[in-house]
């Protein structure tokens, strides 16, 4: 592992739970002051637990986020309350877009969010990305990757952004920066929180760079797994979760899902598990953890498929469908009784 | 609580599949579904779906009859509700194997569920239950006394209908012409005092009607009655198919289209999930053998709104009410 450790987040339905829908959405994420704020359960935990595996001068945080820079102060008293300190935070000028009537810029992530990420890059860094299934962090993530280890072709990033809707000025100055830029540091992992429950099938065209996970729990074990975090942060992350109401089978069940698509194997359940000594405290002497335990104990699971060796991504194929649209659910059409 | 799906013995799992996949992502439940891990997994990732939701209880062999009898020990392993699409007898039987009877009832009774132009409760629910529809044999009177505190509480839940009326299913209004069974029922029924509403015997053409909101019957006319009501409605949709075909009728029928098919919406079993069996201490819901995605899915909620409403702790209490009488 390089000296530095840069943690890149996004904050929307990654970080913060926001609901940004409809217009009335719109308004109550803008009035909300920090206090209202609602935390991705396990998201602050893991990202402290994160900061506190080595010192603090080798690593970064860096918040990316697609929300304007007028909501900064909200935000950064948000980062405050959770006991985190961001050693950058980027909020994209909608305002600025807006009066330019910069129309594509406004709702487009992708040109935005890969600048800021060039922009705030430590060179040389091992990095861990998290992002969301609202918008196209696996694509930008995945654009940014390749672009650090040079895995994409200059042709095929002018005709991938252009694809995405980047105003074509944006793309010739991203296309020129990669061109000019050192390959130096690293993408470990993408971890793309299942917000909307998207597929799962969605994001293997991304290879095993990219872990959807449907919570922070599974990010934190796959980071143990990796040798970046600690059993006992594990923990942590546990504890904070269980304190957001998360049930044991709702982690036992998180386990299994990594088994199944090879994030992990048994091993590094073996080793996280225990056994423990005998003077073991703390959490692992606690009623949930005998739970959850007992709820990952007696289903056999099988593994559906592996996904170790890396993919060469094709971006031309993933900008068909990276905008997933969650498809009708039957709930529209229940009956009245049936209603809660 | 824990919601149990035997996916295996689903004629048409795709359906099961997508409606878990959507609970999981929608509905606060917690679901175990039975089936080949690899098979299930793998397509539920192709669906907006929850895996913290949703766990596989793998079944590695190919027979119906085994995957339900997992289910049914899983089921009785802890308090859960299982969902399931089975040959009703096979079910009955298969549940007396594994799961315990609460205490009062001696036999377990399956519940049908038919449209009324009736709506009742606070839900206006437009179901009517008919219970039981096991094709099993006949009752003992003790058996339609227990079924029928049994059904009432359960349209308590369902329907949150507060007084739901009950009545039994005769072949004549006069009490002297009934089996001795009904009989001895009606006057057990009229010895108890009961919290519900209970009308006295019904007969078959009243039955459609909505009169009651609970039927209670033997397993063999309860049968009878359900699938006449359900030929009816085929017969129905039928006649309006052959409707369209004339040309002036086909006039008629468009006219009437909005009718129609707010008729078909209101009667569609569909909307009500699935049929539940009561008398054992645990839920067990009957899915039909050609349910699609809206019956698995209003099925999961249905099982849902039981849990919240305490189905089985509730039952018990009614059992022990209507127990010894007559």
């Amino acid at each position: 592992m390089s000296a530095i450790v840069h943690y890149r987040w996004d904050v929307d339905k990654t970080y913060i739970r926001t609901e940004f829908d409809t217009f009335r959405d719109l308004v109550r994420a803008w009035r909300q002051e920090a206090e209202d704020k609602t935390n991705i359960p396990g998201a602050p935990a893991l990202l402290r637990e994160l900061l506190a595996t080595r010192d603090r001068d080798q690593s970064r945080v860096t918040f990316i986020s697609g929300s304007p820079r007028q909501m900064r102060r909200v935000l950064s008293d948000k980062f405050r309350l959770d006991g985190v300190e961001p050693d950058a935070f980027i909020l994209k000028p909608n305002l600025s877009n807006i009066l330019l009537m910069r129309w594509k810029a406004v709702n487009n992530q992708v040109g935005y969010k890969l600048a800021a990420l060039l922009d705030s890059r430590s060179e040389g860094a091992d990095e861990y990305l998290f992002g969301d299934d609202s918008e196209q962090d696996a694509l930008i993530y995945s654009m940014y990757a390749d672009m650090l280890s040079g895995d994409i072709g200059a042709d095929e990033l002018q005709e991938t952004l252009l694809a995405c809707g980047v105003y074509e000025h944006e793309v010739e100055a991203l296309v020129r920066r990669y061109g000019e830029m050192t390959q130096s540091g690293v993408v470990r992992r993408v971890f793309i929180h299942l917000d909307r429950r998207s597929p799962l099938q969605r994001f293997l065209a991304y290879g095993p760079r990219v872990v959807a996970v449907y919570n922070y729990f599974q990010a934190a074990v796959i980071l143990h797994a990796n040798g970046v975090l600690s059993v006992e942060g594990v923990a942590r992350v546990v504890e904070s979760m269980r304190l957001d109401g998360y049930t044991p089978t709702r982690l036992a069940n998180s386990v299994r899902d990594l088994l199944r698509r090879g994030f992990i194997n048994a091993s590094v359940l073996d080793e996280m598990l225990g056994p423990y000594p005998d003077d073991a405290s703390g959490f692992w002497t606690t009623d949930f953890f005998d739970a959850f335990l007992e709820a990952l104990d007696g289903v056999e699971t099988t593994v559906v498929r592996r996904v170790s060796r890396p993919v060469r991504i094709d971006y031309g194929d993933l900008i068909e469908r990276h905008r997933y649209k969650r498809p009708e659910t039957p709930k529209d059409q229940l009956p009245g009784f049936l209603k809660d | 609580m824990a919601l149990i799906i035997d996916v295996f013995g689903a004629p048409d799992s795709a359906a099961a599949l997508e409606a878990a996949a959507h609970a999981s992502a929608e509905l606060d439940v917690d679901l175990q579904l039975v089936g080949h891990e690899n098979t299930l997994a793998g397509a539920l990732a192709e669906l907006p779906c929850d895996f913290e939701r949703i766990s596989v209880d793998h079944y590695a062999g190919d027979s119906i009859d085994e995957a339900l009898d997992q289910a049914l020990r899983l089921t009785a392993m802890r308090p859960s509700t299982l969902i399931c699409s089975a040959n009703p007898r096979g079910l009955i039987d298969a549940a007396h194997r594994h799961l315990a009877l609460i205490d009062g009832v001696e036999r377990a009774a399956l519940a049908g569920v038919y449209p009324t132009l009736r709506h009742r409760g606070h839900e206006r629910d437009p179901f009517a239950l008919l219970l039981d529809v096991s094709a099993s044999v006949e009752p003992r009177a003790r058996d339609l006394v227990v079924w029928a505190a049994l059904g009432a509480e359960y349209a308590r839940i369902v329907s949150r209908n507060d007084q739901p009326i009950v009545a039994l299913l005769a072949n004549s209004s006069q009490r002297s012409l009934c089996s001795a069974a009904v009989r001895r029922a009606a006057v057990g029924l009229d010895e108890v005092e009961l919290d519900w509403d209970y009308r006295g015997l019904i007969t078959a053409d009243q039955v459609p009607a909505g009169d009651a909101d609970v039927v209670v019957a033997g397993g063999l006319a309860g049968d009878v009655m359900l699938r006449s009501i359900e030929g009816l409605a085929t017969t129905g949709e039928a006649l309006v198919e052959q409707a369209r075909r004339r040309f002036r009728w086909r006039v008629g029928v468009q006219m009437l289209s909005s009718a129609i098919e707010r008729l078909r919406e209101m009667t569609d079993w569909e909307n009500y999930g699935g049929a539940p069996v009561l008398g054992f201490d645990r839920s067990v819901i009957l899915i039909r053998q050609d349910a699609g995605t809206r019956a698995w899915y209003n099925a999961i909620r249905l099982a849902r709104k039981l849990d919240r409403g305490d189905l089985i702790g509730r039952l018990r209490v009614a059992a022990a009410a209507a127990g010894g009488h007559p």
